[in-house]
């Protein structure tokens, strides 16, 4: 099942060889991680890019998170629970 | 024209497969793309796993719901599409320079003169896996006829190679549909003839042929001998898409000032939109008017600075306008003209994981693909239309 979110949310991310990554995230209160990144994409909204990642937590929900390079902000897109 | 080997390589159920890769809970399930809104359109797409339900890409979503009730259905996402494609592309052009991007899931790579194609292709499938988790199917052929009907032949995560010499032996008991071009009309057509497979069509002289089906008479007659010189059309060889814009034809006769300046804000609104999110930035304006009774009249003007600003297309248009003398109108349009990159920075960082190396040279071969599929992105609200006259879009 697909829930769609859209809220944004705290996120700790890292530089790894270049390349940002989601560490923990935070929401409602409350913090997941490890996360394992399952895949990640972009698109453009005007002329700001915005950067998704499909995170894994454990092995029943899989959250989409977004960056936006607009306001550096990060919003969880929606959770598939499986 | 000798010695030529084509490879087609078409990305396996490409929309679901995506879905698959960047939902790995998607991963052997019957994924259902479907276009929006969810309810009520209809499949875009169907995963390998929901194919043997009957579900297709065209039908209602809520026909394919009935047949398949536990499948996955998710809303299609063409900017994440069109990212991948473009990974493809730039995996492609590791390989070589001659691709040609046939469609979104589609490209025909130009492997004349190299030693092994068939050990190229084994590595490409194996690159492609790796850094993108697609399968594709790849058909490896003397022209882009016989390698596209190639890659049909094993599908998914295929490979077939037909030399020359073997060409008119693996067409021949195909059903004439698999000929690129031969939609389901024509081959009804050839069908009531008696023709049903390449070796039928190969039996009909030219004459004959041409007799029945004018200048594509020539063209079956040398398909079904698996003759094909169609060229490549190469990346660099796309045209640059140089103008954009979008026309509104009205039910009524439109009589005000206040309401054209309506429609001049909804499609600028529309255009600065889809300009922005394709880093694209116009260099003049052209507005066309088609006053009732009358031949469309265009008028156009540079701009001081290349924008994606509607409320500078919005205006420009509106001067453009005020300088006619228009009193009945039966339709509007504004086109962003002199279309030029707003990507500035050609070598910046590439800081972000989904960086594609090379995507800026990939920007027309993108265009070209967002043109043909559509953004998929979802418009603002901006009509300002008075309730007098309901526009059609059209653009
Ligand atoms: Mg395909």
């Amino acid at each position: 099942m697909i829930e769609e979110i859209g809220e944004d949310v705290k996120v700790l991310a890292s530089f790894v060889n270049g390349k940002l990554q989601p560490v923990i995230f935070k929401w409602r209160n409350r913090t997941y991680q490890p996360l394992t990144i399952a895949s990640s994409w972009s698109d453009y909204e005007g002329q700001f890019k915005r950067v998704y990642f499909s995170v894994l937590t454990d092995q029943s929900n899989l959250y989409e998170l977004c960056f936006h390079t607009r306001n550096f902000q990060w919003c969880l897109v929606r959770i598939h629970h499986d | 024209m000798t010695d030529r080997v084509i490879l087609h390589v078409d990305a396996d159920a490409f929309f679901a497969s995506v879905e698959q890769i960047t939902n790995p809970f998607l991963k052997g399930k019957p994924v259902v793309v479907c276009g929006l809104p969810l309810e009520h359109g209809v499949v875009t797409a169907a995963s390998y796993e929901a194919r043997p339900y009957g579900v297709k890409a065209g039908m209602p979503v809520a026909q394919a719901r009935k047949l398949l009730p536990d499948g996955y259905f998710v809303p299609v996402n063409i900017p994440k599409y069109l990212f991948f494609s473009t990974r493809l592309l730039s995996i492609y052009l590791q390989m070589t320079p001659r691709v040609e991007a046939y469609s979104v899931d589609e490209v025909f790579l130009d492997l004349s003169g190299v030693a092994d194609p068939w050990k190229q292709a084994v590595e490409l499938k194996r690159q492609i896996a790796q850094e993108t988790g697609l399968t594709v199917s790849i058909g490896i052929g003397p022209n882009k006829l016989i390698a596209k009907i190639a890659s049909d032949l094993d599908k998914p995560d295929g490979l077939t190679m037909v030399l020359p010499e073997q060409a008119l032996q693996v067409l021949g008991p195909l059903p004439v549909e698999r000929c690129p071009g031969i939609g389901p009309k024509t081959a009804a057509n050839l069908k009531a003839l008696g023709i049903v497979t390449f070796s039928d069509l190969a039996q009909v002289p030219l004459a004959k042929l041409r007799w029945w089906f004018g200048k594509n008479g020539e063209k079956l007659y040398w398909a079904a001998r698996g003759v094909d010189e169609t060229p490549m059309v190469l990346l660099d060889q796309l045209p640059p898409l140089k103008s954009k814009g979008h026309e509104i034809t009205f039910d009524q006769p439109m009589r005000s000032v206040e309401a054209a300046q309506a429609v001049i804000w909804e499609i600028s609104g529309r255009l600065g939109f889809e300009f922005r999110s394709q880093q694209r930035l116009a260099g003049g304006i052209r507005l066309k008017v088609k006053p009732v009774g009358g031949k469309a009249v265009t008028r156009q003007t540079r701009l001081l600075a290349a924008t994606a600003d509607e409320r500078v297309i919005a205006k420009t248009a509106f001067q453009l306008f005020r300088q006619g003398n228009f009193t009945e109108l039966r339709g509007l349009g504004i086109y962003g003209i002199y279309l030029v990159s707003s990507v500035k920075d050609q070598n910046q960082l590439h800081l972000f994981p989904e960086d594609i190396p090379g995507e800026e040279r990939l920007q027309t071969a993108i265009d070209h693909l967002k043109q043909k599929y559509g953004e998929g992105i979802v418009v603002p609200a901006l009509n300002l239309l008075s309730s007098d006259f309901k526009g059609s879009g059209k653009g």
